[in-house]
């Protein structure tokens, strides 16, 4: 029935919190995602080595007692470089996620409550967005703009934008029909505050997915623009160039690659299985099919 | 007397530590139809999907449903594939969900011929517009490659039919079948089961909540209360004799009147509150071509009337009419693309949102799904005090407080219900709450959409009891928009007639109800379910 349905979409913090435990990728992926944040936030403080130190007497050691991941060509400690580079990863991720939400999530709910000639523009416009493949056009653009942390933030960012805008439009426009809306208008709300009042909470659940699968969106596109060089510039170490690098030594010291490629995929695992564990414990039309 | 087709006994069902029902008997035979009525969670439902083991996993069963002699809660999975949609059939509520939107109504009435007769597709389709040609839709009209969305509700609800009746089920379960439609439908619709049953010498359990539609269709009756038989026998003893109290109350309350000072003698309004001039709306239609537009669809056309203050007026029509696009232009939620809508002496069809608001303060709204009204994320509080939103000063939080408490309890909730969420309230105790809403800014009107016909019989004589109090105590004016003409009959003075955009018919509520002048009038009449006119029927035909 559906008043069960919507009744059941409002949650207690407790059922939720219960719901989440019962749920192996959302415990899963929110372990990794924990686990790599904290990584990042005990970087700040210590790590084993210092990354910015060459000891090319120590240079490609396989991985030991000392050096738990090896060192590199330079000589440097690979777990505080992946410790350090993780900072980059998360926030160029989150920074680019941000302006996506920023931007898109305005944009798609003002497109969902004016309708007309505007949100066809803004839908055109987010669709000649989309027809660009991403990460080569972040590769234009920072090619143009100069590479670098900040311009990279940007290129991301600027891809997410109609994400969002889609993501909320497509929310919004199923609530803006229901009769809780339609009491809010003719309680005189202007669609600012009933967007703000009425539409944002019910579609939080859905931008908070969605952020998630984003955000290990984008710490791929930064590792592939690290890759080619238009990324974090060094010294600051990355996880991108630090593949780049290992690329020519992949022969003589492949634990060069292995370890950053394996900080990437267990990452980006971490926060898709987050994401897909989030959407079955907020969505309650999925859940119901259990 | 022909063997039962279905027989159950003492049938219990339990969820987890709840039990849903208790010691169900029930026999229904070939060509008869069994009326399953009840309020909601009174277990008819559970009790269908028994029969159909359709029941949720955690569901625990005990007793016996024998379907022509055979025990069905002890058959295999593989064997209820072969009855369900073969021997037994089933018709649900809501004919939009109950068909699959991709496919065309050919192809889902052939489905299930397919599957149980093993016919080519061919053959299958073939059967299958035989089948649409019976429940109504002949071929010629209505080609088998046909969408759902192409079809109106009523001809969706004879898709469904088809597809339940295809194969000729020797016992068929309709599961509020009528509920979602409007009266002039409801009667058509149940009209093609009766004659399904006599032709196919079906056994039918209808079930429904709607003591009017039971006593017209069936022949024995069993009411169900918390998951238990309250009363069952045949249909004329059981509603003329009304020996179980609960039984009583059933039906008092699905015909039930309001006592209102306010009733005979509506108050002096001489002063024309609401006043609507030759207002129109139309709808742009699909392109024809790359600049063309067919004609627009005219939903409303050239209505004119007025309200006068502490009236209270039924605006009734079939489903489509255009009595709700009226509804919103009048709530300023739309605007009219021709004529003029004045309101308190303001002309609000002409007034930017700005203008509104002392517009709006005077004027509220009450919808029909007491569910959908709410934001399911804000308390109920926040959502009543939501039209305090257009006082000129912002109230104090106290004084907001005590504006919420004293709304609350003139629709009989208590104050401490505004800290609660929607979900916790029943569906009779939102639709109060919605009303307490509409009333928090002492408006002059309040539009009611359908504010009764998704309540359960009971709820909805006190909801309709509400109504009345307040026009009586606060001088309320009301626009009830229906399709049901016994709450029109039950609280209103006035009532228009609407068809096809334009108002047909207007009058005192008594006159226009007992002496239709309009054929569209006389045709919704005539299709109201009436209890004391079906039972009176029964009785004669039985003698």
């Amino acid at each position: 029935m559906a008043g069960e349905l919507i009744a059941t979409e409002h949650e207690d913090w407790r059922h939720f919190v219960g719901k989440a435990l019962r749920n192996r990728s959302f415990m899963a992926g929110a372990l990794i995602t924990v686990l790599v944040v904290a990584v990042a936030l005990v970087s700040f403080v210590w790590t084993p080595y210092d990354v910015t130190k060459l000891i090319i007497a120590d240079r490609l050691q396989a991985p030991s007692g000392a050096h738990w991941f090896g060192t590199d060509h330079f000589g440097r400690d690979i777990l505080s470089m992946i410790m350090v580079g993780s900072r980059n990863s998360i926030a160029v991720a989150l920074i680019a996620v941000g302006i996506g939400i920023a931007i898109g999530v305005p944009l798609g709910t003002l497109a969902a409550a004016k309708r007309g000639a505007l949100d066809e523009i803004l839908m055109r416009a987010s669709d000649i967005v989309f027809a660009f493949p991403a990460l080569l056009s972040a590769v234009m653009i920072t090619a143009i703009f100069g590479p670098g942390a900040v311009n990279a933030v940007i290129a991301i960012g600027i891809f997410n934008i109609p994400v969002f805008a889609r993501v909320a439009r497509g929310g919004a426009l199923a609530l803006w029909p229901r009769e809780f809306v339609l009491a809010a208008r003719a309680s005189g709300k202007r669609a600012g505050l009933i967007t703000v009042q009425h539409i944002l909470p019910n579609i939080a659940n859905l931008l908070v997915v969605q952020g998630t699968i984003q955000f290990s969106l984008g710490i791929l596109a930064e590792a592939g623009l690290s890759y080619v060089g238009l990324g974090t510039q060094p010294p600051a170490p990355s996880w991108g160039r630090m593949l780049f690098e290992a690329q020519t030594m992949m022969a003589i010291a492949p634990h060069m690659a292995i370890v950053p490629g394996v900080a990437i995929i267990v990452t980006v695992l971490g926060l898709n299985l987050l994401g897909d564990g989030l959407r079955d414990v907020l969505d309650p039309r999925l859940r119901r099919q259990r | 007397m022909t063997d039962p087709v279905l027989e159950i006994e003492n049938l219990s069902l339990s969820i987890g530590d709840h039990p849903i029902l208790k010691d169900i008997d029930l026999t229904v035979r070939a060509g008869e139809v069994l009326g399953l009525v009840g309020e909601s969670g009174s277990g008819k439902s559970m009790t269908a999907q028994s029969v159909m083991r359709l029941l949720p996993h955690a569901a625990r069963t005990a007793g016996s449903i024998r379907f022509a002699g055979e025990e069905i809660l002890a058959a295999s999975e593989g064997r209820m594939c072969e009855l369900r949609g073969d021997d037994i059939g089933m018709v649900f509520q809501e004919p939009m969900t109950a068909l699959n939107p991709v496919k065309t109504i050919g192809e889902q009435v052939a489905e299930g011929i397919r599957f149980h007769r093993g016919l080519d597709r061919a053959e299958a389709l073939d059967r299958a517009s035989q089948m649409l040609d019976r429940v109504g839709l002949p071929e010629s009209r209505f080609p088998l490659t046909r969408y759902p969305h192409e079809l109106s509700g009523g001809q969706r609800q004879r898709v469904v039919i088809a597809i339940a009746c295809a194969l000729r089920p020797k016992l068929l379960i309709a599961d509020e079948p009528t509920t979602a439609l409007d009266v002039v439908l409801q009667a058509q619709i149940l009209d093609l089961l009766r004659e399904l049953v006599a032709e196919d010498d079906m056994g039918l359990i209808l079930i429904s909540h709607d003591l009017g539609v039971v006593a017209d269709m069936a022949d024995r009756i069993t009411i169900l209360r918390h998951g238990e038989v309250q009363e069952a026998g045949e249909t004329a003893t059981v509603l003329r004799e009304q020996k179980h109290p609960y039984t009583r109350r059933l039906a008092e309350a699905s015909t039930h009147v309001p006592i209102w000072a306010n009733a005979q003698t509506p108050p002096d309004g001489e002063k024309r509150l609401l006043e609507l001039d030759d207002v129109a709306r139309h709808f742009p239609s699909h392109r024809t071509g790359l600049f063309r537009r067919g004609e627009p669809t005219r939903a409303v056309d050239g209505v004119s009337f007025s309200v006068r203050s502490g009236h209270s007026v039924a605006l009734v029509g079939q489903s489509g009419c255009g009595k709700s696009t009226l509804a919103r232009m009048i709530l300023a939620l739309d605007r009219p693309t021709a004529g003029t809508i004045s309101f308190d002496g303001m002309e609000t069809s002409a007034l930017d949102e700005h203008a509104l608001r002392p517009a709006r303060r005077q004027m509220q709204v009450v919808f029909q799904d007491p569910y959908g009204s709410f934001d399911p994320r804000q308390k109920i509080g926040h959502s009543v005090a939501e039209p305090l939103h257009l006082m000129d000063k912002p109230l104090t939080r106290p004084e907001r407080r005590e504006r919420i408490a004293a709304a609350v309890e003139e629709v009989g909730m208590q104050p401490s219900d505004a800290t609660k969420y929607p979900h916790e309230f029943s569906g009779g105790q939102r639709q109060r709450l919605a009303i307490a809403r509409a009333i928090i800014t002492r408006p002059k009107l309040v539009v009611a959409d359908e504010p009764v016909s998704a309540l359960d019989v009971s709820i909805r004589a006190q909801i309709l009891d509400l109504f009345a109090r307040l026009n009586d105590d606060l001088g309320l004016a009301f626009l009830f928009i229906t399709h049901d003409l016994t709450v029109a009959r039950a609280i209103t003075h006035d009532v228009m007639v609407m068809d096809h955009g334009k108002i047909i018919e207007s009058g005192r509520t008594g006159d226009v109800l007992d002496h239709p002048g309009h054929e569209v009038t006389r045709r919704l009449i005539a299709a109201a379910p009436d209890l004391q006119r079906a039972i009176q029927r029964r009785s004669a035909g039985v003698r």
